[in-house]
């Protein structure tokens, strides 16, 4: 080892160890960048200060952490890449059945659900283990967001009791630039969630989001961002900022990735929300 | 459960690129992950931290980190385990220097000046209840031959060593802590962290298991450290 009139090696231990105040560590970072002999002197010390991680013995933590991590990853996960009209039956049937209004749509979600389980199902039985593993995590992935749309459900469709009205279903209809392009809105007026179900969207160019626009006279409001797969179909939920009754429309755009704070695309669906 | 089966024959690697890849398995992967190393994250916390709750706050903040900077990582540096503790500890240093602006909750204490001293680490220790498999029996021996390593040095030079870890003081801190001039408290964290390296090398110990860093040039490749027989089905 030289001496430290040559090498800081004095220090060398501190800046392992993230101990030197700041001015002193950029000098050291300055002087390690040109001295391979004091960098392998660090390596072997920060090999030992990743060692003094491991003499702490583990300790199990509380189960609420993991809920609270995977419902922040969840909720990140639904951000980025939303919705897929997947719906489990198994949760999603009953609460579809006590809607009046909304019924025979939510129903059909349920159907198709089921169906895209059914050949997840099969295509786990004849996948190999790599796309067993990930075929069963996309499942996993897709409870988690039939939780956030029962849950949506759950507020805009509760059980039926005195001075709680049934949700409201309002159609959203295709323009003249995807006249295809069928769909509906169900929510309580006083609510803030809503769950938008929609069908035959064209398939998006990459880099680009579909964007849901609340309105208010001529102000819109972004309602959340998806994707679409091969089926054209989506179930989208939305949360307003509020009450839904308070909105006059609805609107649907397609949108550079991420999305933008205001449309820039023309109106490819839109829909009128009656008034609370 | 057949998820969990299979997402347990997988290296900490390959989850780390499931994770990464955002395909389907994406929380899968993280969920096994925190199941295989929430424990030594939350103990780590919980011994620099002294309080539960700011601990679990680092804990979800770590995994975060991995969920959203997982392609930072690099396989066949490090190993996961060991990236990750880092998160862990420099959110803690983060913390802690924060707090030394204000009143100090709870100053971090070297083990033997502690009022707890009925354990070295400071808290009680907490039976691991995650799946005993061959690894853990490996970091468990790690743990306690470090663990000797650390409480055989001498205790001025223990204690600055912990102080700087555990506590994330700044060697000048320490020096005021210690009572003892800044050189003095350099000389004890080079010799004590000098020792310590001395010992992984002689033992073999050193946290990059023997093998895991030999596989430069694949970084797609599971490390052959992280796909060995103990983990397969």
């Amino acid at each position: 080892m030289a001496t430290s009139s040559q090498h800081p090696t004095d220090l060398l231990a501190a800046y392992a160890l993230d101990a030197l105040e700041d001015a002193e560590r950029a000098d050291l970072e300055t002087h390690l960048a040109g001295c391979a002999e004091c960098r392998v002197e660090v390596a072997r010390l920060t090999a030992a200060v990743d060692a003094l991680a491991e003499t702490v013995a583990p300790v199990t933590p509380p189960a609420e952490v993991r809920r609270r991590l995977m419902a922040r990853v969840a909720a990140d996960r639904a951000r980025v890449a939303p919705t897929v009209a997947v719906t489990d039956p198994s949760t999603g049937a009953p609460r579809a059945r006590s809607g009046r209004a909304a019924g025979p749509w939510l129903a059909g979600a349920v159907s198709a659900g089921a169906i895209a389980l059914a050949v997840v199902g099969l295509w786990q039985a004849v996948s190999a283990r790599r796309e067993l593993v990930s075929v069963q995590a996309e499942v996993a992935r897709l409870r988690a967001q039939l939780d956030d749309q029962s849950n949506a459900l759950a507020e805009i469709n509760p059980e039926p009791q005195p001075g709680v009205a049934a949700p409201r279903v309002e159609a959203l209809q295709g323009s003249g630039q995807a006249p295809a392009v069928t769909g509906r809105l169900v929510y309580q007026p006083t609510g803030r969630a809503a769950i938008a179900l929609l069908e035959r969207l064209p398939a998006l160019q990459p880099g680009r989001v579909y964007q849901l626009w609340l309105l208010r006279g001529n102000t819109p409001t972004s309602a959340g961002t998806f994707t679409v797969d091969a089926t054209g179909r989506a179930t989208v939920v939305l949360r307003a900022p509020e009450r839904l009754g308070t909105y006059t429309g609805i609107g649907l755009t397609a949108e550079p990735a991420p999305g933008r704070p205001t449309p820039t695309g023309p109106i490819l669906a839109a829909g009128s929300l009656a008034a609370a | 459960m057949k998820r969990v089966s299979s997402l347990q024959s997988l290296g900490d690697d390959q989850l780390v690129l499931l994770l990464r890849a955002r395909e389907g398995a994406a929380e899968g992967a993280l969920d096994e992950l925190y199941t295989r190393h929430s424990a030594a994250v939350y103990g780590l916390a919980r011994r620099m931290l002294r309080d539960e709750r700011a601990a679990e706050e680092i804990l979800n903040e770590t995994f975060w980190r991995v969920w959203r900077h997982a392609d930072r990582y690099e396989a066949g540096r490090v190993r996961f385990a060991t990236w990750l503790l880092r998160i862990a500890r420099n959110l803690v240093v983060s913390e802690l220097r924060r707090e030394a602006h204000r009143p100090r909750r709870s100053d971090p204490r070297p083990s033997d000046e502690s009022s707890e001293g009925d354990d070295p680490h400071g808290l009680p220790d907490v039976p691991d209840t995650s799946p005993d498999v061959p690894d853990q029996v490996w970091q468990a021996e790690q743990r306690r031959a470090l663990a000797s390593g650390l409480a055989a040095l001498p205790a001025e030079q223990r204690q600055a060593v912990e102080l700087a870890y555990f506590g994330g003081l700044t060697h000048v801190e320490i020096a005021a802590r210690q009572g003892a001039p800044l050189s003095t408290v350099k000389t004890r964290l080079a010799l004590g962290l000098r020792k310590l390296a001395a010992q992984l090398c002689s033992q073999q110990m050193a946290p990059e298991r023997p093998g895991v860093s030999a596989a430069p040039g694949a970084p797609g490749a599971p490390g052959p450290g992280e796909s060995e027989v103990w983990r397969g089905d």
